[in-house]
């Protein structure tokens, strides 16, 4: 059962169309996350979905009821803010308890909610303290807490990690999943962060200029994504423009630049000649080290990053850019293997993990 | 040059002058104003001396204590008045006006009445309550009354119109500096926390505006009380306020002495005030990231 529905909700600021005619839904239970680039839409919609905006068009339904003109008071639902919005003049119980004073917060038992939020937090030394007192950590916490002492239907959150550190950041991503799993609880996630998107999504949304460009989860959006955007804004990407060199089987010989390649066809038709762009991902790109297959090619190195856990060469293949390849630094021997600038070498890569595309076609789908 | 010298002459160069202003015309003045408070009177003039007739004076004579107790009453109202109809104005021009331009445009105008004249400004209520002013006229027009009426004018209620009008900017710019400065996202994570419009005014936005409008109140009072020009426009007969006595005891009494004592109480009952007004400003403040 979808627990939030979107039917074609369209919202305009005077001559700026930021959400056109967008309809989605999110299944009971799951982590749902929005995800583009500034200016895509996907915080105007959580502001609608939350009852901070009002859409011009379409309606916004919550468990089957039409929410679309419910002021956010009314709502079942309920928000963790970027920037946390912890009220300053109350203390930490005070911010937490908020949501019990008001309307159905009434009905629960204020001193029990109280003391399981601030244990599940782990805050209750805290409880006196206010919010100018506690670390970034701390305030985003109460602010987590404060947000599901109502028990709402869905959560939803606003970047909620893009004002924590690095470290923070990543300890939070995982706490936040397994939250959401242990209670079996739905969020709705919206960010930039696509590396963030990946990690604590059951299923991402990604979107553009006020529309929704694809959805699915993770897996299926990194290793199968439909289009040419989606495959360089998740993750790293190499969109490589060649040509069908010939077609056998299940394989098409792609060439590009100096050299060419077999990569599985996965029911593509195409015919001799016509132009095709491969992405290939920096990971599935390996250094050569048994006998040349039908899917090796060589390169020149034009220069070599140290990244800690791997290197990430790029290599000239004759094309009008480098290929970027990422090689694991995983034993010991390792880095003693990695070629140096200026060398010549063999390449390979995973057949199957080449995702073609029709046409010459770059990053924002234009040829 | 040392770093030190250099750094007492740049002290020197930027404070020497306000210095100056402060210590010298400011301070200097008051003092000489407080000494004078315990001259005597000779008629027509006085004399230097040291007593405290001019104290005793102003704590026995019951009609001090009475234009006192009438100056702070007045003024009170009249701070009350302009904080009933400046701050819904306000907070109208804060949450409620969209445009950035019209936003400017209208706290500007805000401003605008602080560039006329005091006394005219006072002047225009006279215009307006008088029997041809346009109150009156409207009322004849809309066939309520069939003669001017005579109360709207020369009486308390009067004054506190005139003075709350010109007290408004005062009351209103503090209280549009801490309403403007709450997060609007606080105002959002209280109405998404189940508070309706009404619970969310009194327990974010009115906690979150107390230092201003403590601010507003304290700066309307001030200006308030010592108004002299409303009674003599638009106040009546038994209408004197305090300055009104202090210039009075300077102009045709002839009695400085006593105008001083007058004025140095005033100041007095100001610091406290002020200082209080201080303390509890800090006690409401909150630390907004």
């Amino acid at each position: 059962m979808d627990i939030i529905e979107l039917q074609q909700v369209t919202k305009t600021f005077g001559t700026l169309t930021a959400v056109d005619n967008l309809s989605l839904s999110v299944k009971h239970g799951r982590y749902v996350t929005m995800l583009g680039p500034s200016g895509c839409g996907k915080t105007t919609t959580l502001r609608m979905i939350g009852g901070f905006e009002y859409p011009d068009r379409g309606h916004i339904l919550l468990d089957g009821e039409d929410i679309t003109d419910f002021p956010p008071h009314t709502r079942k639902l309920n928000v963790m803010f970027q920037d946390f919005a912890l009220f300053p003049h109350m203390t930490v119980e005070e911010n937490i308890g908020y949501g019990l004073r008001f309307g159905d917060g009434r009905k629960l038992d204020a001193a029990k909610e109280l003391k399981k939020a601030l244990d599940m937090i782990q805050l209750g030394h805290k409880a006196r303290s206010k919010p100018h007192e506690l670390s970034i950590g701390q305030r985003q916490r109460v602010a987590l807490a404060r947000a599901l002492v109502r028990h709402p239907k869905v959560l939803l959150l606003d970047e909620p990690l893009s004002a924590l550190d690095a470290e923070l950041r990543a300890t939070m991503q995982i706490e936040l999943r397994e939250l959401q799993q242990r209670a079996g609880l739905t969020f709705l996630m919206v960010t930039h962060d696509q590396a963030e998107a990946l990690v604590m999504s059951d299923e991402i949304i990604v979107m553009k200029d006020g529309v929704v460009v694809e959805s699915g989860s993770p897996e299926d959006l990194y290793n199968h994504p439909a289009t040419p955007y989606v495959a360089s804004f998740l993750g790293a990407s190499n969109l490589v423009p060649g040509r069908v060199e010939s077609a056998t089987g299940g394989s098409l010989r792609i060439a590009f630049g100096d050299a060419s390649l077999e990569v599985a066809s996965n029911g593509r038709s195409a015919e001799v000649g016509k132009p095709i762009t491969m992405s290939i991902r920096p990971e599935r790109i390996g250094l050569h080290r048994r006998e040349i297959t039908a899917s090796s090619f060589s390169g020149r190195v034009t220069e070599s990053f140290y990244r800690g856990e791997a290197m990430q060469i790029l290599v000239d293949v004759g094309a009008k850019a480098p290929l970027s390849m990422i090689t694991p630094l995983s034993w010991k021997g390792a880095r003693g293997e990695i070629p140096k600038v200026g060398d010549r070498i063999e390449l390979h890569v995973d057949p199957d993990s080449v995702v073609l595309f029709d046409g010459h076609v770059d990053a924002s789908g234009e040829a | 040059m040392s770093r030190r010298l250099r750094t007492a002459l740049d002290f020197f160069a930027v404070f020497s002058l306000p210095a100056l202003w402060w210590g010298g015309i400011v301070l200097g003045s008051l003092g000489v104003m407080a000494s004078m408070s315990f001259w005597t009177q000779e008629f027509p003039t006085f004399r230097p001396d040291f007593q405290f007739g001019n104290y005793e004076e102003l704590l026995t004579n019951n009609q001090y204590v009475v234009v006192i107790a009438r100056s702070v009453r007045i003024a009170l109202m009249s701070c009350l008045f302009s904080f009933l109809i400046g701050f819904p104005l306000v907070y109208f021009i804060v949450f409620k006006v969209e445009s950035r331009a019209v936003k400017l445009l209208l706290y500007m105008g805000m401003l605008i009445p602080l560039w006329v004249s005091y006394v005219l400004r006072s002047y225009t209520w006279k215009t307006i309550l008088g029997t041809e002013g346009v109150l009156n006229s409207a009322l004849l027009w809309l066939g309520i009354v069939d003669e001017p009426v005579m109360f709207f004018l020369y009486n308390q209620y009067a004054m506190v119109i005139t003075i709350g009008y010109i007290c408004m900017p005062l009351m209103m710019l503090p209280i549009y500096s801490s309403l403007d400065k709450i997060p609007r996202s606080l105002i959002e994570a209280s109405r998404d926390l189940g508070a309706n419009s009404f619970h969310t005014f009194l327990n974010v936005t009115l906690r979150l505006a107390i230092p201003g409008i403590i601010a507003g109140w304290t700066l309307a009072f001030c200006l308030a009380v010592g108004d002299f020009v409303s009674p003599i426009l638009v106040g009546g007969p038994s209408a004197n306020m305090i300055a009104n006595v202090v210039l009075t005891q300077y102009g045709m009494a002839l009695n400085w002495p006593l105008g001083a004592a007058i004025t140095v109480v005033l100041l007095v009952i100001f610091v406290i005030l002020l200082s209080a007004s201080n303390q509890a400003e800090r006690v409401g403040k909150v630390n907004i990231e």
